[in-house]
């Protein structure tokens, strides 16, 4: 069984996947004997900043944009030019934490609520989006071989909504 | 010391995620023989936040939409004609909760049934990974509106099982290919042959008519059954004139051991574009 030559194995091949050059000579030194797994790269996905609408007004909607400030954003790194497919579960709703039970909140996102742009993070450059669909990205060329991406969305609280801090989780899948 | 140092490069490269809530995940494929079953996968939270992660599998297989796009075909239920290890492969533990800046190893045990042929199995981990509340911006109380969506990250790596000689093969044919505005774009039809995944690259390399290379690159491929890929590159604005297109598909990864991959003899064929 190949077995990567401890976490210092992993760390090694980290730093060999965010810099191209030393990937040959310490991607080798990580092989210790012979069947399967070399780690000689990785992928993370991270989700950087939450989508975040702060303070809101009843009976006024409110639109994150993809390059706010308060978007969401993730980063993924991996393998370079690798590409990526991304999936977002979105929802609908959501609920109020604090408020009366069961109170809730609608959520929308529109064809070009969503952004991904290779290398940089910035989301002006960034080629729109529809996150209800599947979307197909590419990692960077060495040496950044990121993917970054933004989220944005609209919240639409009704003149009477209920006060109180309104949750849910939007789910990022990658798959690589 | 030279933990310090790596440890310094790995921050150095991840800037922003340290404050971010998602795992590394390595290696980012994962090969189970049928001699020894088990394997291990290492998790490694950046953050500065516990992320609570959870495994699973599930069944899916690359293939391309109608527009060439790779995107990958899951299938929840996959019946027998499909070779899915989900079923078997066990991870350890499914679920846990990674400190800040700490590692986590997840075991994965192959029980495979007994009667299984040899051949290759597929599956997909799928590494959940999810931060606390972040709070809100503003200032908190119960007396306004306060809204704010927390991010779960979903990582899908494939998983395969092998079991007895696997060999791949590749047929390729209907290679096309264009130049729009300052990016070549390669079509090509792709059918795996033999009983395991192609994992490979494709290699490219466009020729003017003097045979001066005008662009090359390459772009890592994985075909499980059939794959119809439409690939841009960015090759700048090119002369008019003909051109010859040549690609080379091979066992080859830069992120992937050649003890992992099957091998195949290169693939070659070639094609002439016209740019007018």
């Amino acid at each position: 069984m190949i077995r990567p030559a401890g976490w210092l194995g992993l760390w090694l091949c980290t730093g060999a996947l965010m810099l191209p050059r030393l990937s040959a000579a310490q991607g080798s030194s990580a092989v210790a004997t012979a069947r399967a797994t070399v780690v000689t790269s990785n992928i993370t996905v991270n989700g950087l900043s939450d989508l975040d609408f702060g303070t809101v007004l009843g009976g006024v909607a409110t639109t994150v944009l993809p390059t706010d400030a308060n978007a969401g954003s993730f980063l993924v790194t991996g393998n370079p030019n690798a590409f990526i497919t991304m999936t977002f579960t979105l929802p609908t709703v959501l609920t109020n934490t604090t408020g009366p039970p069961g109170t809730t909140l609608p959520i929308s996102f529109g064809p070009t609520s969503a952004r991904w742009l290779r290398q940089q993070n910035n989301p002006a450059a960034g080629t729109p989006f529809d996150p209800s669909v599947v979307t197909v990205g590419r990692l960077g060329p060495p040496p950044r071989p990121f993917t970054y991406v933004w989220l944005g969305g609209t919240v639409t609280p009704a003149p009477a909504q209920a006060n109180g801090l309104y949750t849910g989780t939007v789910v990022l899948t990658v798959i690589y | 010391m030279r933990n310090l140092l790596i440890l310094a490069v790995v921050i150095v490269c991840l800037p922003r995620a340290l404050g971010a809530q998602g795992v590394l995940v390595a290696p980012h494929a994962i090969y189970i023989d049928h001699q020894t079953r088990s394997e291990s996968v290492q998790l490694y939270n950046p953050g500065t936040e516990p992320v609570e992660v959870s495994v699973s599998t599930t069944f899916g297989f690359p293939v391309t939409d109608s527009t060439g796009r790779p995107t990958l075909r899951m299938i929840e239920s996959p019946d027998s004609t499909y070779p899915s290890a989900s079923d078997w492969i066990q991870a350890f533990p499914r679920r846990v909760t990674i400190p800040p800046r700490r590692r986590q190893t997840i075991r994965l045990l192959a029980r495979p049934p007994q009667n299984l042929e040899d051949g290759e199995y597929w599956t997909r981990l799928i590494i959940a990974a999810k931060g606390g509340q972040v709070p809100v911006s503003g200032v908190a109380g119960s007396d306004r509106i306060q809204v704010g969506l927390t991010l779960e990250v979903r990582t899908v790596i494939a998983l395969s099982y092998r079991k007895g000689n696997v060999t791949t093969g590749l047929a390729v044919s209907d290679l096309r290919a264009q130049v729009l505005d300052d990016s070549l774009e390669i079509g090509m039809n792709l059918e795996r042959q033999g009983e395991g995944a192609f994992i490979g690259t494709l290699k490219w390399q466009l020729q003017n008519a003097e045979g001066q290379t005008q662009a090359e690159s390459y772009v890592p491929l994985a075909v499980y059954y059939t794959l119809a890929p439409r690939l841009r590159f960015p090759v700048g604005k090119l002369p008019a004139g003909r051109y010859t297109l040549a690609t080379e598909l091979v066992s080859e990864r830069d992120d992937l051991s050649s003890d992992v991959l099957l091998p195949i003899e290169p693939v070659r064929t070639a094609v002439v574009v016209v740019v007018p």
